[in-house]
């Protein structure tokens, strides 16, 4: 018998000696995939290219954000069978998006045999009050987080990667790159108070940004997200991809910014290489030169949209 | 003996638990590890380790430029100059002669380095990713702790030169050969250095 309170280990099922579940297996899959780029597809053609491309994962949708923003309605997860096609398609991981909240459309996906699951604010949220308890899931998360309370909040349910949340299908990089800071000058804060052993203001700041004290505290000794940090959200060029690279992310997630530009072929593969060699601005010149700014997706002005998708879950 | 000069193949993948791991391995946490991404970065290195990732990714970046001396020649021929290299997961793929159960979509060859038949993600997907306690020849008396993450599986060693040092459930995990330590799960993830120190002596 499990003790209840252990339940970081309630994903673990044990045969023959393997342990399948863990938190070691489900944050490793993450550590795998990093100075990756993670693409978005809606069908298996997108699929082989993204593969093509030396994509590390594409992530499954039914139509891509900017399609989910101009088309409207509700935004569910997509078909079983369009996802089984996508992973007969391709031997990379395949990553699918549910609901926020909606622990059946989860676990739903974890039975196709998905290797990770992206609770998404580019879905509709089934739950207005709280995410999914990841923990007791065998495959890991992946979480949108707009500052450090909300990454850590995701971390402390069970998420095993986290990524900005930026503002998905727009084509513009401004959000991903406030998200990102707004970690990198929280961190840089705590830390300061840890480093001051300054017990007192580190417990109220926890209370401030409502994570606990201990998960603020391992942040503060690692001096970065305790899990592996990816950036998503309104990417759209070799650029793009360098410069979240450049603010300290462990890879990329693009959205709407390859199928959605008149050359996504060539486009995959040069964010693929501006995320690799990100440190070297004549490799990043390489790849930003091999797109053409004319068939960048056209993109949507963020101060005028109806619809803000990282608004989007609960702040609890 | 010289000390080894370490490189850590940095194209995609866990990387810098791999550059933790030998600067922990010698001791010093000083020790400098290069990250390998340039034909100029290999040059001077001793000890190459490919990291886990995916495969397709790496095999796909080391080659970008074809006609030049392109990373994954520069593998081959510091290789004959004597290169030791440590290949863990997608790293035992790159290296390995044959390649089973290829991507239909996007197939590559492995670099022929030690002669053994691979197969990718053969124990299944993230789902049937797993920890198991492992006995390693050379590497005793303790079990070291494997993390096997959508793993490959060595399925045969194909020339006497090639020495099985582990198996589990009948499935062998471990090789070396004179210049190589291959195996297919993780010891970078894990916080006990044996293994490193062992490749670090090679």
């Amino acid at each position: 018998m499990k003790d209840y309170w252990d339940y970081k280990k309630f994903g673990e099922i044990e045969v023959d000696g393997e342990i399948t579940g863990t938190i070691k297996v489900k944050y490793g899959i993450a550590d795998m995939l990093k100075g990756g780029v993670i693409m978005d597809v809606t069908n298996a053609e997108q699929a082989r290219i993204a593969e093509k491309a030396g994509a590390v994962s594409v992530m499954v949708l039914d139509k891509l954000p900017y399609d989910v923003r101009k088309v409207g309605g509700i935004a569910r997860t997509a078909s079983i069978e369009k996802i089984k096609e996508i992973m007969s398609a391709v031997s990379i991981p395949i990553m699918a998006k549910c609901r926020i909240g909606h622990t059946y459309e989860a676990k739903v996906l974890q039975a196709t045999g998905v290797d990770m699951l992206d609770e998404s604010e580019v879905l509709t949220p089934a739950d207005e009050e709280r995410h999914i308890w990841k923990w007791p899931f065998q495959i890991p998360f992946v979480c949108g987080a707009r500052d450090l309370g909300e990454a850590l909040r995701r971390i402390e349910e069970g998420a095993a990667m986290i990524r900005t949340k930026g503002e998905p299908g727009t084509g513009n990089v401004a959000h991903a790159i406030k998200h990102m800071r707004k970690y990198l000058n929280s961190i840089e804060h705590a830390k300061k108070l840890y480093e001051n052993k300054d017990g007192q203001q580190l417990m109220y700041f926890a209370r401030s940004i409502k994570v606990s004290l201990d998960t603020l505290i391992e942040t503060c000794k690692l001096g970065r997200l305790p899990v592996v940090n990816f950036s998503a959200g309104g990417i759209a060029t070799p650029a793009d991809a360098a410069q979240m690279m450049y603010m300290g992310c462990d890879g990329i997630f693009v959205g709407s910014g390859i199928f959605k530009a008149d050359d996504p072929e060539n486009r995959a593969r040069a964010v693929v290489l501006a995320t690799t060699h990100f440190n070297d601005p004549d490799k990043v010149l390489e790849a930003q030169a091999m797109v053409d700014e004319q068939k960048t997706m056209f993109g949507i002005e963020t101060d005028k949209m109806e619809l803000s998708m990282q608004e989007r879950g609960a702040d609890i | 003996m010289d000390k080894p000069i370490v490189g850590v193949l940095a194209l995609q993948g866990d990387f810098r638990e791999h550059v933790v791991a030998v600067k922990r391995a010698m001791n010093n946490p000083n020790y400098p590890v290069t990250l390998v991404k340039t034909v100029e970065d290999i040059l001077p290195i001793t000890h190459l380790i490919i990291p886990g990732g995916e495969s397709t990714v790496m095999n796909k970046l080391s080659m970008v430029h074809q006609s030049e001396d392109n990373l994954r020649k520069m593998i081959l021929k510091k290789y004959e100059e004597g290169m030791k290299i440590l290949g863990t997961c997608a790293g035992v793929i790159l290296i390995s002669t044959k390649i089973e159960g290829n991507s239909e979509n996007d197939p590559f060859e492995g670099l022929g380095l030690i002669d053994i038949s691979t197969a990718r993600n053969a124990y299944g997907r993230q789902v049937d990713s797993f920890e198991a306690k492992l006995k390693i020849k050379d590497i005793n008396p303790v079990e070291f702790h494997g993390v096997f993450i959508r793993a490959p599986q060595i399925l045969s060693v194909n020339s006497p030169d090639v020495e099985i040092l582990a198996k589990h459930n009948e499935r062998i995990v471990m090789v070396k050969n004179q210049q190589i330590l291959a195996m297919v799960f993780h010891p970078e993830l894990t916080e006990d250095y044996r293994i490193h120190e062992y490749f670090l002596a090679m």
